[in-house]
């Protein structure tokens, strides 16, 4: 329990360096945007403040450093330059580290806090103090455009005929409520009665009360087309530099009641015999009850607009930090949950009873239920794992001396924790690859007249309960050629063999291939793509890829929206069960006899004119007994490859909860898992992208 | 596209006018006629824009002048959202007294918003 705020201040010190990182990104691209600049400082502010609370002096202090940097930048003094936000970078970077350092990781390089240091001391002005001041005493400071609020009090009057111009007085007012805040009361004592009244002339005239942050000549503008026809008035009422200096003072009342000469029940007595002062007005027909409505409007709007202000911007939505542990822990009781309700399912429908049997599904239907929200809750966008690679690209690029710009779209589409967690590493590597050998050097791109600048887009979308993620970059394109040279050499293919775009692409996902001609740190060693699609069929995903010479490549990576729970089908082989992830199932057909004997020994079968291989999992798994007459073959589609596989029968959709096998079983071939049927048996899940492979060595050793 | 069709009071149904289309100043002097002489059959002439599909400054203006002569109109039932929309915008609600002093429900307008669908107010 003691260093539980010290967790809390490491997970808001590792926010606020992500937050920081973009920050400081955002700001290279438009140097001049002070909303940014004040974003890295305050992110820098709470760092060291926190820090400094609960002890992590180290980085307080180093932090100091650049905040007093980013303090003059943000007060004008200093410039924003590359090499300010390179430093502010690498600085994040070892903040990082010095993190990492406390909480038990690598420990940082003291030597590179203190050059830091310095190199940002060598940033300031020579005499930092005085600089500011004297621009302070020549000049009266410009004036800030965010900071102050101002209330104005508008009387806008529109000649009569002003709709004959075509003009719509209500889009005005609809401008300056764009402004800011803004409160319209309509006068319409001008109005008469119906009779004498032209229906196309206007009558009415608005007193507006805005407060706003632009100024005066801002709210001129909006009324710039009419102004021949309009009496226009505009007043500063309030204004927040003025607030300090209010010369207005307590209510006699009050006074009196403070000093004790007068009891604040006795005023409330005397006060309830006056009537209010608009009341009175009206009785003594000195105002129109319209213009006493605008007044009173007028007063609420700057109350209110007066109370605001000490507070600060509204909260983000309300969230809490639960440690995954826990919803790890959720997840399986969940999941224990969808198998106990499957069994009593079973059960009830056995009994034939028909109170148990509603209420068993009503069990299933609160199950379901509680199964979708407590996914979602692990549900995140992936979003962050985009701003990383941002990072990424610039350095590596500025490394390369490469111009790439990483766009994205998609941001915001939810994925299982895991999942994302476990997305890291294979999409850096691909990104890493498009960087280093799809992306040309600006000079070959000038020649082969294309932009300097190459782009490389990351987006993610939904498609049914899966997730796409497309890298797409513009670069060379794959050069088939050279992987087909390279699959004869590495003895992968036959000289003779004539291969399918796809399949010539699907090569490079072949382990210690790279057509790279040299080696550079960043790729090109050839232990690259085979690692990804691994790890990517390890998430139950696939990966596709598709190129154009000249134009860029587009690699396709399809994932599943979660890890925990699946949709899937149940087949039985013999008296034992097995389950499919129902994702890559396409279709079940039956198989006689007679059909594998017409196949002459090869396992093919027709499916619509298509000759579809498929594999014989009675024979895979050398399960013991007799097929039945007739056989099912599962089509599964993986990566644009069909493949069936021969069961006994097919018994359903299954809601799977998938239960990771033991230590002992880590290296079986062809098995990703286990789930418990409600029966009570075990199903084991197979691992269709692997027994693909398995079958195809198989056919090659015949 | 405007209408306006005045169905003279049944029984215990008072005289009514149905406004509909563009009630804007294209058709403001159509729509100021039928009104006048709606309100000569009948001062408390029920009006009812409920079929309305487009309103503007020029519209709002009429109703509060026909208000103002006379008190006793009612807009029923719930004008459409193309007037309900309009009437917070353009600073026509009132929530102190209406300037049509003669008549004890206030402003038609805030009438218009708050009062139930079709209820009588």
């Amino acid at each position: 329990m003691q260093n539980q705020p010290y967790e809390a201040f490491r997970e808001e010190a590792y926010e606020l360096l992500a937050l920081l990182e973009n920050s400081l990104m955002e700001l290279e691209d438009s140097p001049d945007n002070m909303d940014i600049v004040g974003a890295v400082f305050r992110a820098m502010h709470t760092i060291k403040g926190s820090g400094a609370m609960f002890g992590f002096d180290d980085i307080s202090a180093f932090t100091h450093e650049i905040e007093t940097v980013f303090d003059l930048v943000r007060n004008g003094a200093l410039p924003v330059t590359g090499e300010l936000i390179n430093l502010s970078l690498i600085a994040r970077d070892q903040i990082k580290a010095m993190l990492d350092a406390s909480c038990g990781g690598q420990p940082y390089d003291e030597e590179k806090t203190i050059a830091l240091k310095t190199a940002f001391r060598r940033m300031l002005p020579a005499a930092p103090v005085e600089t500011p001041v004297a621009t302070a005493a020549n000049e009266p400071p410009p004036a800030p455009e965010s900071a102050s609020r101002r209330t104005y009090r508008i009387r806008f009057r529109p000649h009569e005929n002003i709709f004959l111009s075509g003009t719509n007085p209500l889009c005005l007012l609809n401008e300056l409520r764009d402004l800011g805040k803004c409160r319209v009361v309509a006068q319409l004592d001008d109005i008469p009665p119906l009779d004498v009244l032209d229906p196309e002339k206007v009558y009415t005239f608005w007193d507006v009360i805005l407060t706003t942050a632009k100024d005066l000549d801002d709210i001129k503008d909006v009324f710039i087309f009419v102004e021949d026809d309009c009496e226009l008035r505009i007043d500063l009422i309030d204004d927040a530099e003025l607030l300090a200096s209010d010369s207005s003072y307590k209510k006699l009342g009050d006074i009196l009641i403070e000093r004790g000469d007068l009891t604040s029940e006795a005023l409330q007595e005397v006060l309830k015999q006056q009537k209010r002062i608009g009341q009175m007005l009206v009785e003594a027909k000195a105002v129109s009850p319209s213009k006493v409505a605008a007044a009173l409007a007028e007063q609420e709007h700057v109350k209110t607009v007066r109370q605001q202000k000490p507070q600060p911007a509204p909260e983000p939505a309300s969230s809490i930090r639960v440690p995954a542990d826990r919803l790890d822990r959720l997840v399986d009781l969940v999941g224990e949950m969808v198998t106990i309700q499957s069994r009593l399912s079973q059960t009830a429908i056995g009994r034939e009873d028909a109170e148990l049997i509603s209420i068993a599904e009503e069990v299933e239907r609160l199950t379901a239920e509680l199964r979708d929200n407590t996914l979602n809750i692990r549900m995140l966008p992936i979003g962050t794992t985009f701003s990383k690679f941002k990072r990424l690209v610039r350095d590596l690029s500025q490394d390369l001396g490469k111009e790439i710009e990483l766009t994205t779209a998609g941001a915001e589409t939810e994925l299982d924790k895991t999942v994302i967690e476990k997305l890291n590493d294979p999409l850096v590597h691909i990104i890493r690859n498009s960087i280093d050998h799809g992306i040309e050097t600006p000079e070959q791109r000038e020649q082969s007249g294309k932009k300097r600048q190459g782009t490389i887009h990351l987006a993610a979308i939904h498609s049914g309960a899966s997730v796409i993620i497309e890298i797409i970059d513009d670069g060379a394109g794959l050069n088939e050629d050279a992987i087909r040279r390279k699959a004869i050499e590495k003895g992968l293919i036959g000289e003779l063999d004539q291969l399918s775009r796809q399949d010539l692409f699907q090569l490079i996902f072949a382990a210690g291939f790279s057509t790279a001609r040299k080696v550079t740190g960043i790729s090109g060693r050839g232990v690259g793509m085979d690692v990804v699609k691994r790890a990517i069929e390890s998430l139950r995903g696939a990966i596709e890829i598709d190129s154009e010479p000249g134009q860029g490549t587009t690699i396709r990576v399809r994932i599943p929206l979660t890890l925990a729970i699946i949709n899937s089908l149940l087949v039985a082989i013999g008296s034992d069960f097995f389950v499919i992830p129902l994702s890559i199932v396409e279709e079940c057909i039956e198989l006689t006899r007679a059909v594998v004997a017409a196949s002459h020994g090869r396992n093919l079968v027709r499916v619509r004119d298509q000759l579809v291989p498929y594999v014989n999992l009675r024979q895979e798994f050398a399960i013991d007994g007799e097929p039945p007459a007739i056989e099912q073959v599962v089509i599964t589609a993986v990566n644009g490859q069909r493949v069936g596989f021969v069961v006994d029968r097919v018994i359903g959709e299954h809601q799977t909860v998938i239960k990771t096998l033991g230590r002992m079983y880590r290296d079986v071939q062809g098995l990703s898992g286990a789930t418990i049927l409600g029966s009570g048996k075990v199903a084991l899940i197979l691992d269709i992208p692997q027994l693909i492979q398995r079958a195809e060595k198989n056919e090659l050793h015949y | 596209m405007f209408s306006c069709t005045f169905i003279p009071a049944l029984d215990q149904r008072p005289a009514m006018l149905q406004v509909s289309g563009e009630a804007t100043i294209q058709h403001i002097q159509q729509f100021k006629e039928a009104l006048v002489e709606g309100l000569k059959a009948q001062p408390d002439l029920v009006i009812d824009c409920g079929q309305v599909t487009e309103a503007d400054l020029s519209c709002l203006q009429l109703l509060c002048a026909a208000h103002r002569g006379s008190p006793a109109i009612k807009l029923l039932p719930e004008p459409s959202s193309a007037i309900r929309d309009l009437i917070e915008p353009s600073g026509f609600a009132r929530a102190e007294e209406c300037c049509n002093t003669a008549d004890p429900r206030g402003c038609l307008w805030v009438r218009a918003v708050t009062a139930p669908r079709g209820e009588d107010c």
